[in-house]
């Protein structure tokens, strides 16, 4: 039969080969599709504001080194981080609420063992500008590194033989292996920061620096414990926790005989436990005021001392130390009947009938830090006596004294290693902006990642475009039918009986194929990663890919009616539509 | 080789013998027969293509037109609340030119609720653009479903073939069931543009302007005209192949006819006998039978009755506030006739009722008695 046209295929229906742009279909939308990204939870929660989702695609891409470049943005200890890091991202992972919270740390510390990279520098504006550093720990050196970065000449002032503050004295090795501070501590070092260690600093030290240096950073920790008074506390075989912990990072080799009895809760009083047993010690037993439930330590770390042989009682305060011809021989306590009072103070209740006695050969009392600035005295540069610590702005982190500034455990005890960091981050910016008379809260307010305290530094200088940090994306955020169940990567760990023979790790390091598989779990919040769903389900087929015009995906407004399909289906809420305006 | 089955079966039999590459279904009473052979036949390994069990006939209709456009041979069944639900997709299939196939058991559509026989279902979907083959018994349901997939897939139009519920559905009768080898020398494999092809993608059915619009009617209109042409041809070619042809319209004694009954689908059987026996008692009464309703066979129906004066049309169906529709589409189809007429429509079988050879003798001789015809249809009801 002859074709009729009633039954040619090219004539009896539409067929558009070209496009459909005979109806500019973009005038009937009220709303547009814009690709942005945003915060992840794991990201807002992080003190220093790792771009969290960003490195794990990179190590879920086998890029390590651009994983610990972008670790390197925001963060310069990603190997101490990596290694003892208390996690609030794990904590927060939006994955938790699925399958089971992304093993954030350990990706952070294998981008940091595996990876290879050097820190962005993000500006020379501050290369007239130089700036000193008091202290060596976590807060000096995230202040030392980000000034470093922005172009100061940077001298940072250590008190002790070498670097590093508590990471190096205070963390034991079988949490944060020597090599893995030292690679994170040359890799700040590489950036021309200058060191002076065996350099205290007092009072008129700091009043000449002050005539030096544009700005001053105090970062000198919370190295005193408090004291407790009870008799037979000055008898030998007493030692204060963070002194002990001390002494053994200086002289690992020495051994211990007879038994330990350590009086706190919080993780000094683990680590000083764990690391007696390590030296010999037996039996190891841990006294604290809290029930379980309550002790001030990571729950990880109780564990850990469970498994290795520790001895926890809860609920008993130290009524006396126990001396033998002027040594300690053992503890007597009473019970604890609360740890706070009616106002939610700690203020212990004892209930002195009841009491238990422990012998101990070694008295360990980790009941806490304080700071002490005694040293500030002289020179008129600042008051040491301001009872509470130093006044600083919340903000700035400046002090009373013009273009001092302060932070770290010096200025809020007790912290972390990751907020003493975000804290000489914080600082270093502040001190930037105040050499440089440049605006700071307008900077600040630019970077912020959510309405949290974190802020991205690397963004003051890079700002990323099409980039919403204000908006933080959670769970229910997110497109729960794109989203499959994968089991968790469990951490490998050293088995107990042979973590109290050394000092090696607990936690081991994963492997290249570990990390990325472990990576791969992770839902990419708030980032675009390529997943073509927008592309794919877009019924006007109008979205378009990123190109050599564009490296990313945008509707064509000419004919995009505004259907939020591509929103809808995008699982982790980087497409988002707006009003048109 | 016959087999004593139903009319749904016989349907299934010829889907199977045609071998569609896609069946995408949801039952419903009566066609549900249809939709369970077909899932044995699937379960059992028998049917070469996919068995697609949708969730609402709308979706199911949408699968059928979307496979069609990828160019392989698709058919679904139906009834009742199911093909209304469907109408959208309906209009969509045929407006994309796709020659799906689909069995529609007549059923009476709610409200009130009911299982039984009624055309009004299907013939409320007359304007879609679907060609439409009415079946007077089980062997013609199944030769129409294979008549039919040829007819749509070469004017590509889609097509439904139409039994009543019941008195076909779930009728037993003996029935010839072809074997493969003669439906594979009837019915070549499928032959359909492809509209989905990566290397020459096009996107169908985009928007178009007012004039577009027009002109892709007027094609379609063109395709229905051709149609006619096209099953003619397929019937003939069966009928030659087969043995037995069912034609588009069938006349039964109308030369000389001073009465021609006109009836569709099962009346046409009962009516047969009637004409039969009142020849004998020397009544010229004619018989014609409509099996085409789309495209409407307009000369076919004017060549045999263009002649007779007085016609009696049965509908076991009602377009409320007119008549009986295929009454109506006749008078129209009529209206140049040289010799003025008197057509007479008759309400019969409505919800399903019983019309049997009494109540055609009634109409007979009421339509003969008549001076005029009324413009309202008559309801016939047992007494």
């Amino acid at each position: 039969m002859e074709t009729r046209r009633c039954i040619d295929p090219e004539r009896i229906v539409p067929v558009a080969r070209e496009s459909t742009e005979v109806f500019k279909t973009g005038s009937w939308g009220s709303r547009r599709p814009e690709l942005r990204e945003k915060s992840s939870h794991c990201r807002f929660v992080c003190p220093v504001g790792n771009n969290i989702p960003h490195a794990l695609l990179q190590i879920a891409d086998g890029d390590f080194d651009t994983a610990l470049a972008t670790f390197l943005a925001e963060n310069p200890l990603p190997g101490v981080c990596g290694s003892v890091c208390y996690h609030p991202c794990e904590v927060n992972c939006n994955r938790g609420e699925w399958d089971g919270a992304v093993g954030i740390r350990a990706l952070e510390r294998a981008a940091a063992e595996l990876g290879n990279a050097a820190p962005a520098v993000l500006t020379r504006q501050g290369e007239d500008k130089p700036v000193a550093v008091v202290g060596s720990g976590p807060a000096g050196l995230g202040a030392a590194y980000h000034l470093a970065r922005m172009g100061h000449p940077v001298t940072l002032f250590e008190a002790e033989s070498e670097l590093g503050g508590q990471l190096r004295w205070g963390i034991p090795r079988y949490r944060l292996p020597l090599d893995v501070l030292q690679r994170d501590l040359e890799r700040i070092l590489a950036m021309g920061v200058q060191v002076c260690t065996n350099t205290a600093v007092d009072g008129e030290a700091l009043a000449k620096l002050r005539s030096t240096y544009d700005a001053l950073f105090l970062a000198v920790g919370a190295g005193r414990s408090h004291a407790l008074n009870i008799p037979g506390i000055e008898s030998s075989g007493v030692s204060a926790g963070l002194d002990f912990l001390h002494r053994v990072q200086k002289e690992p080799a020495q051994k211990l005989a007879g038994s330990t009895v350590v009086i706190g809760g919080g993780n000094v009083a683990i680590d000083a436990a764990l690391t007696a047993l390590r030296l010999g010690s037996k039996p190891v037993e841990i006294v604290c005021l809290e029930e379980s439930d309550n002790m001030p330590a990571h729950r990880q770390e109780i564990e850990d001392s469970l498994e290795e042989g520790v001895t926890f009682h809860h609920g008993w305060g130290p009524r006396r130390i126990r001396e033998n011809k002027g040594r300690a021989a053992g503890v007597e306590f009473v019970r604890c009947t609360a740890v706070f009072d009616e106002q939610g103070r700690f203020n212990p209740d004892f209930d002195q009938s009841e009491t238990m006695a422990r012998d101990a050969d070694l008295v360990i009392l980790a009941t806490g830090q304080r700071v002490d600035l005694e040293f500030l005295e002289g020179g008129g540069i600042l008051s040491g006596d301001s009872g509470n610590g130093l006044p600083i702005s919340a903000d700035t982190l400046q002090t009373p004294q013009d273009g001092v500034f302060a932070g770290g455990d010096m200025v809020q005890t007790p912290g972390s290693v990751v907020e003493a960091l975000a804290a000489g981050k914080r600082a270093a910016l502040a001190i930037h902006h105040y050499t440089t008379g440049l605006p700071f809260q307008e900077a600040l307010t630019r970077v912020r990642i959510g309405a949290g305290s974190a802020f991205s530094i690397d963004a003051v200088f890079r700002p990323p475009d099409r980039w919403s940090p204000e908006t933080v994306v959670k769970f229910p955020d997110l497109e729960p039918l794109y989203l499959d169940h994968r089991e968790p990567v469990p951490s490998r760990r050293s088995e107990p009986a042979q973590r109290t023979q050394g000092f090696g790790e607990i936690i081991l390091s994963l492997s290249r194929e570990e990390a990325m598989r472990a990576a791969e779990r992770c839902f990419y919040c708030g980032i675009c990663t390529a997943c073509d769903r927008c592309f794919t389900f877009c019924p006007e087929t109008c979205l378009v890919k990123p190109d050599s015009d564009a490296n990313y995906y945008r509707p064509n407004l000419e004919f995009c009616k505004g259907c939020g399909i591509c929103a809808d289906v995008c699982p982790r809420m980087t497409m988002t539509m707006s009003e048109k305006t | 080789m016959k087999s004593f089955i139903t009319g749904n079966h016989a349907v299934a039999e010829a889907v199977r013998l045609c071998r569609p590459q896609v069946i995408a279904a949801y039952p419903i009473t009566p066609q549900t027969p249809i939709y369970e052979r077909l899932s044995d036949l699937d379960s059992a390994d028998e049917l070469g293509g996919i068995m697609m069990r949708m969730e609402s006939e709308h979706s199911a209709m949408a699968a059928c037109l979307s496979a069609s456009l990828t160019g392989v041979r698709t058919f679904t069944a139906t009834s009742s609340q199911g093909l209304a639900l469907m109408h959208e997709m309906l209009h969509f299939a045929a407006g994309s030119r796709a020659p799906v196939v689909m069995a529609c058991v007549n059923r009476t559509l709610a409200a009130p609720w009911a299982f039984w026989s009624d055309q009004t279902d299907s013939l409320s979907q007359r304007d879609t653009g679907w060609i439409q083959i009415y079946c007077e018994n089980n062997q013609e349901a199944l030769d129409s479903v294979i008549q039919a997939f040829r007819i749509a897939e070469q004017v590509l139009l889609p097509c439904m073939v139409v039994l009543e519920a019941n008195y076909i559905s779930h009728f037993m009768e003996p029935v010839d069931v072809l074997d493969q080898e003669q439906v594979d020398r009837y019915l070549p494999a499928v032959e359909i543009p492809k509209r989905f092809d990566v290397d020459n993608p096009v996107f169908i059915n985009p928007v178009v302007v007012q004039k577009q619009y027009r002109e892709f009617r007027r094609i379609a209109q063109e395709a229905m005209g051709l149609a006619e042409e096209i099953a003619e041809e397929a019937d003939r070619e069966f009928s030659g192949l087969f043995g037995r042809g069912y034609g588009l319209v069938e006349a039964v004694d109308v030369e000389d006819a001073e009465l021609v009954l006109v009836t569709s689908a099962t009346i046409t059987s009962t009516a047969r006998s009637v004409q039969a026996s009142l020849r004998q008692q020397g009544l010229r009464i004619g018989l014609v039978k409509i099996r085409l309703f789309r495209p409407f066979p307009t000369r076919k129906l004017r060549a045999v009755l263009d002649s007779v004066r007085r016609i009696a049309v049965i509908d076991r169906n009602l377009s409320l506030g007119r008549e009986g529709i295929f009454c109506s589409e006749l008078k129209a189809a009529l209206t140049h006739s040289p010799e003025r007429k008197q057509i007479q429509g008759y309400l019969a079988g409505i919800g399903g009722t019983d019309v049997n050879p009494e109540m055609i003798e009634r109409i007979v001789l009421d339509a003969l008695s008549r001076e005029r015809a009324s413009d309202e249809p008559i309801w016939m009801t047992e007494e």
